[in-house]
């Protein structure tokens, strides 16, 4: 696919180089001429320098024919705007975008950004993976990322734990897909089932309940 | 009526003046406490104009400038795209009725029309000026 990365900084140079070796065709704008000298001497002539909101900088990255194009500037108001412009001049099928500010996901996807990616929310991912009390692991988002699938580990002493299923008050929407006891051995997620020391539940929960589901499963006596 | 300017630079310092004079509440939202030399002093003083230091592009300086009780936001920073996501912010998130934003670009400005954002360009405001100043002098 022809995609035009919007941006080639700390995120847009690395998505190049990854993308290339996807085999993808991929076209770099930077409005800093060092940043396009550097990517052209690493990738070869994918770069060139314009303005993220020029139109005409758009069209000379190829925007007319690219199937996605993906705004990776620091500038969360530049990102909203290229895919805007890229939108309405090119009727380019698909826009993703960074947002560094939190507050800025809901703006982007209600302002007809097909996919945002928000900085906060990776890092914050990351780190709540990391830390080693109850760990909540992201497995794979799902639907567009409106839904995710979750590990979360049991701590010893939860006020889960010796309740079946049915009495949690799971959030609205989560699907317990599966849990696995401390012994490594799998039950199937029947709504009688009685929740034990140390499982691991694997679930199918809407992004924006993840951490409801995780705080419900991991409250301690 | 309540009116919310983003940006105390030369557009948003004149906005000010003028929708003062017609006798509005204005709020303006300037995140360099430096650059208000232009808002009108006595007005500020007398509380007709309110002056906040805050980045009036956020949720939250929109808040402390007033945006819920706002009839018209009007985003005048030197950045077209800032003004654009303030604009649209103020409409989507918080629903303010009227939203303006100075927009220098060409393209930018047929976006933000088709969006339902009206913008005040930069050029066209001065040969505006400059068509009403010759016709009175005619």
């Amino acid at each position: 696919m022809y995609l035009v990365i919007v941006g080639g900084g700390k995120v847009g140079a690395p998505l190049a180089s990854s993308l290339i070796n996807e085999g993808h065709e991929v076209f770099v704008l930077d409005h800093d001429p060092d940043v396009v000298a550097s990517l052209q001497r690493e990738l070869g002539m994918i770069a060139t320098t314009g303005e993220a909101t020029s139109v005409r900088a758009l069209q000379d990255a190829g925007a007319a024919r690219a199937g996605a194009l993906i705004a990776t500037t620091d500038s969360d108001a530049d990102n909203l705007a290229t895919c805007q412009l890229a939108r309405t001049n090119f009727d380019i099928a698909r826009t993703i975008a960074i947002a560094h500010s939190p507050e800025n996901s809901e703006l982007f996807d209600r302002s007809g950004v097909d996919l945002v990616v928000s900085a906060t929310d990776l890092v914050l991912a990351n780190l709540t993976t990391a830390l080693p009390a109850h760990p909540l692991i992201r497995l794979m988002p799902v639907a567009d990322r409106s839904q995710e699938l979750v590990a979360i580990k049991l701590p010893a002493a939860g006020t889960a734990i010796g309740r079946t299923l049915s009495e949690l008050r799971l959030p609205y929407g989560t699907k317990i897909v599966l849990i696995i006891t401390a012994a490594g051995q799998s039950k199937p997620p029947d709504s009688d089932a009685i929740i034990e020391t140390e499982d691991e539940i694997i679930a199918l929960s809407p992004t924006n309940s993840t951490a409801e589901l995780w705080k419900l499963l991991t409250e301690l006596r | 009526m309540n009116v919310i300017i983003v940006g105390a630079g030369n557009i948003g310092s004149s906005l000010t003046s003028k929708l003062s004079d017609l006798g509005h509440r204005i709020t303006v939202i300037e995140r360099n406490s430096k650059a208000v030399s232009l808002v009108p002093r006595g007005r500020v003083d007398s509380g007709a104009i309110t002056v906040i230091h805050r980045d009036g592009s956020t949720g939250a300086g929109m808040l402390e400038g007033g945006i819920s009780d706002a009839d018209v936001f009007i985003a005048a920073t030197g950045k077209d795209s800032l003004n654009g996501l303030a604009a649209q912010r103020a409409k989507t998130i918080f629903g303010v009725e009227k939203v303006m934003a100075v927009v220098a670009d060409d393209d930018t400005r047929i976006l933000y029309e088709s969006l339902g954002i009206s913008t005040i360009n930069k050029a066209t405001l001065a040969s505006d000026r400059l068509v009403s100043v010759l016709i009175e002098e005619a």
